[in-house]
């Protein structure tokens, strides 16, 4: 019973990360119809940021706001620089973000080198917690992870359901075409979301190299997870990240822990029974 | 296509109590829509009456919301459109997209090849297919024999019209859907249009959905008139003209002077 | 036989060139052409742009392993005769349910779900060791000898691979003339007209599909001898994207374009040691791929294509026809 605990706790601290990864590529997808596979490059990137501002400070919540801001501002530059002038041609902006992925994986390759990463914890987050009811102890940087998906989550509804950006997003989800033609600054507002995107991927990284590690590859596990996580929830909301995220990192960790060699297959099988049922995702829209 | 025998008294369609539904808006509601085999019939009403949504629903482009499509007396409401294909249905669109990439030859290659379920083929087409030689057939009634080796991509309005005709008359069939075949054609073009319907043998049964009043009322015995999505009036064309119901919400007066 | 002059001059390459160049030039791009091809056909007759042709030739590759000699003691010997049209078939099943999966999709859903299977495979081979033997794979894997020919040694690969890929371009060619290859292109332009011509659009979507796992498989097979060691490294995201990479550098809208891409690429590869540090080659065709869909979306045959036509204007538009 301990185990299945502390399994069901591993899924959720995988869930929270996948949702964090999952809700930038989510919004950006379901705004832009740009499928950014620099996604889990915007990620490692923020995770090394972090990593070093970490050392450098000896600060743990300075390097996740600056792992954040840097990928923010280098999702911000992409979309400015690079996929924002192939609005509209979705298969060319895949291919460039594609590019731009491979040539950030292996300049970062060059400037941290192959090793893995694990950030120093503050005192506070570095013991472990004995968990009522369940009886079992737990690390305390994994509970604050759930904790901090779960704040980011609600900040981000209050942010899309109550705010005048948050209407405007969700305007321009429904008809892009019809935000255009209201006179909206769609430029602006397209690199806005790509640095919110953007930043939710750098922070998810300095978590993910806080609770987790980071090393060459973890882009491409969290680009994967991401995928598969609004594939099965649905694009472009919230609420189907989380969903999304959650049978994601519970199947992964379930998998993981009782059938250890084909734990790939569960996620994959999770995917495809959904698209067979319902191919917009769990919460997704129907695409006319 | 052999007919039935069994089936030959039942009506070639018999719509009862149509609905269809998108979002919290009804385009059509309980219509009724009975028509003979060999039958030819007008389906007029202005813009937004929901003409093409009720094609759409006889054709299985979209499922019913409510209520049973019948194809020679077998219910088929919920068939999808390829099944109700084979059953000798045929449609043309009214803003359809063609296969742009393929030639017109090739175009009703497949819609032959559609209709008689012999698609699947691995192996390259020999010259001598049969298959070919009804392609190049309908490529003739359609009007469109010098244009065959042409890329649809490279074709006017009028010559897709035409097409979306000659594909509707692949392998005999026997109710024919037609959605405003008319729409874009020059005045030159329409005679030519009511000929070729004209022209279709008598055991073809027609549903024309048709602004252009004079072909609608030069090809069709009967007439259907919707409007607001619901059944305004049946009957003969000269009852139709004489309706005050139809002058009012369609002819606007002015028609029959 | 318009292509006479280049086959003959294809044939008669080992006359000319050196081990180096034979093999690790000419066989190699082939080898990447054919797997290439499988996707370059997706995309221009389906319209679909597939990340799963890793994985389906990696299928293929994974069976020679298995059921051919190898260095691990994993699997059982079959003879080549058998193991061959098995790793075929094995591959053109992936590909059979890879349509499956995506039969739905178009455009960047059938990318992220393509992807998302050829990932999830590679992520199974690293975890699997009854079946895949983990990271390390399969190692050791020879060519078969055929009446005492070792179709390892350069110059038999060479002809070999110039057969298969000869045979893979003759086979898409008459495949799209077929009824069923001109209903996959009818698909690619009006997929809901299709079905409203008699034919239900599920069965093209997979067959295209299996073809394409078919012509992967053969590339597969080509590779796993030429590498003699299979790992999940040879299906991972940098096979998965030089792929792409090859199809776009070449043209995404001609079949021929995976075997102009994939000469460039290798070339690329090959000489980038002279222009820069080997390390940075990832950075190198990351440049090149974002170049060629920012400034000639169309590739390398594009550019002919567009060359060809600007020299004679009054030439016809190319397409197919029966």
């Amino acid at each position: 019973m301990t185990l299945f605990f502390i399994v069901t706790l591993n899924g959720l601290t995988l869930a929270a990360l996948y949702f964090l990864a999952a809700t930038g590529f989510s919004l950006i997808f379901g705004l832009m119809r740009t499928v950014n596979m620099a996604h889990g490059a915007l990620l490692l990137l923020g995770g090394y940021v972090g990593f070093s501002v970490v050392e450098a400070t000896g600060s743990w919540g300075l390097g996740v706001i600056a792992g954040g801001l840097a990928a923010a501002l280098a999702g911000a530059l992409v979309q400015f620089g690079i996929l924002g002038w192939m609005q509209g041609d979705e298969l060319r902006q895949t291919l460039a973000s594609i590019a731009i992925s491979i040539i950030m994986a292996d300049l970062m390759l060059w400037h941290w080198g192959g090793i893995t990463y694990q950030v120093t914890l503050p005192e506070l987050l570095s013991g472990g917690q004995r968990l009522p009811l369940l009886g079992v102890g737990y690390a305390s940087i994994r509970l604050a992870l759930m904790a901090f998906a779960l704040v980011i989550g609600v900040a981000l509804w209050f942010l899309i359901q109550k705010t005048r950006f948050g209407a405007v997003i969700r305007a321009g989800v429904d008809d892009q075409a019809m935000l255009r033609a209201l006179g909206f600054p769609i430029k602006r507002i397209f690199i806005s979301v790509f640095a919110l995107g953007g930043m939710l991927a750098g922070m998810a990284g300095v978590v993910a190299a806080s609770a987790l590690s980071i090393a060459p590859g973890t882009d491409l596990q969290f680009l994967l997870s991401s995928l598969v996580v609004v594939i099965v929830g649905g694009m472009g909301s919230v609420g189907g990240a989380a969903l999304g995220a959650l049978l994601v990192g519970l199947a992964e960790q379930y998998g993981l822990a009782y059938a250890p060699t084909y734990g790939a297959v569960f996620t994959f099988a999770i995917m495809v029974l959904v698209l067979a049922v319902r191919p917009q995702g769990l919460l997704g829209r129907a695409e006319k | 296509m052999p007919v039935n025998g069994t089936q030959n008294h039942a009506n070639a369609l018999d719509a009862r109590g149509i609905g269809k539904r998108f979002g919290g808006f009804w385009a059509v509601q309980d219509i009724n829509l009975t028509v003979r085999p060999g039958e030819r019939r007008a389906i007029l009403g202005p813009n937004g009456a929901g003409k093409t949504s009720l094609f759409n629903v006889l054709t299985g482009d979209l499922t019913a919301s409510a209520g049973t499509v019948r194809l020679f007396g077998q219910d088929v409401t919920r068939e999808p459109i390829h099944k109700r294909i084979r059953r000798g249905l045929r449609r043309s669109y009214q803003h359809a997209h063609l296969f742009e990439g393929l030639t017109v030859r090739e175009t009703l290659f497949l819609a032959v090849a559609g209709v008689q379920g012999s698609w699947a083929q691995v192996w390259p087409l020999k010259g001598s297919d049969k298959r070919l030689a009804e392609a190049d057939r309908l490529a003739e009634v359609a009007g469109l024999t010098s244009f065959s080796e042409r890329a649809v991509s490279e074709l006017s309005h009028g010559q897709r019209r035409q097409l979306e005709i000659g594909i509707a008359l692949a392998e005999n069939p026997r109710v024919l859907l037609l959605d405003e075949p008319a729409a874009g054609l020059s005045p030159a073009e329409r005679p030519k249009l009511s000929a070729l319907l004209m022209a279709l043998p008598q055991e073809v049964t027609v549903v024309l959905i048709e602004h252009d009043m004079e072909i609608a009322l030069q090809t069709s015995e009967s007439v259907s008139v919707l409007y607001n999505g619901r059944m305004l009036a049946e009957g003969t064309p000269d009852a139709i003209m004489q309706n005050e119901d139809v002058h009012q919400v369609y002819l606007g007066g002015g028609y029959a002077q | 036989m318009k292509n006479a002059p280049l086959l003959a001059v294809l044939l008669a390459l080992p006359l000319f060139l050196n081990d180096f160049w034979l093999t690790q030039v000419a066989t190699r791009a082939l080898i990447l052409g054919i797997t290439a091809l499988s996707l370059s056909f997706l995309a221009t007759y389906l319209g679909v742009v597939s990340f799963a042709q890793a994985m389906m030739a990696g299928i293929a590759g994974y069976t020679i392993a298995y059921f051919g000699p190898n260095t691990v003691a994993i699997g059982w010997e079959l003879p080549f005769w058998l193991s061959i049209p098995l790793a075929l078939v094995l591959a053109t099943l992936a590909g059979a349910l890879t349509g499956l999966v995506a039969r739905r999709s178009r455009g960047i859903y059938a990318i992220m779900i393509t992807l998302a299977i050829g990932v999830a495979f590679f992520y199974l081979t690293r975890q699997n060791y009854s079946l895949f033997n983990g990271w390390t794979g399969f190692s050791g894997v020879r060519a078969p000898q055929v009446f005492g020919l070792n179709l390892r040694a350069p110059v038999p690969l060479y002809l070999m691979t110039l057969a298969v890929a000869v045979a893979a371009l003759v086979l898409v060619a008459g495949f799209v003339r077929s009824p069923l290859g001109l209903t996959i292109q009818a698909l690619r332009d009006a997929p809901g007209r299709v079905r409203a011509l008699g034919i239900p659009a599920l069965g093209p979507i997979v067959a295209a599909f299996a073809f394409s796992g078919f012509i992967a498989g053969a590339g597969g097979i080509l590779n796993v001898w030429y590498n003699e060691r299979i790992s999940s490294f040879s299906v991972g995201l940098g096979p998965i994207i030089d792929i792409l990479i090859i199809c776009v550098i070449g043209g995404l809208r001609h079949p021929a374009g995976a075997f102009i891409g994939a000469i460039a690429f290798v070339l690329l590869e090959t000489f980038a040691v002279d222009l820069i540090d080997r390390d940075r080659f990832n950075t190198l065709i990351g440049l090149v791929l974002l170049a060629i869909v920012m400034l000639a979306p169309n590739g390398l045959q594009g550019m002919a294509a567009a060359l060809v036509a600007r020299l004679r204007p009054r030439a016809a538009t190319p397409k197919t026809s029966i």
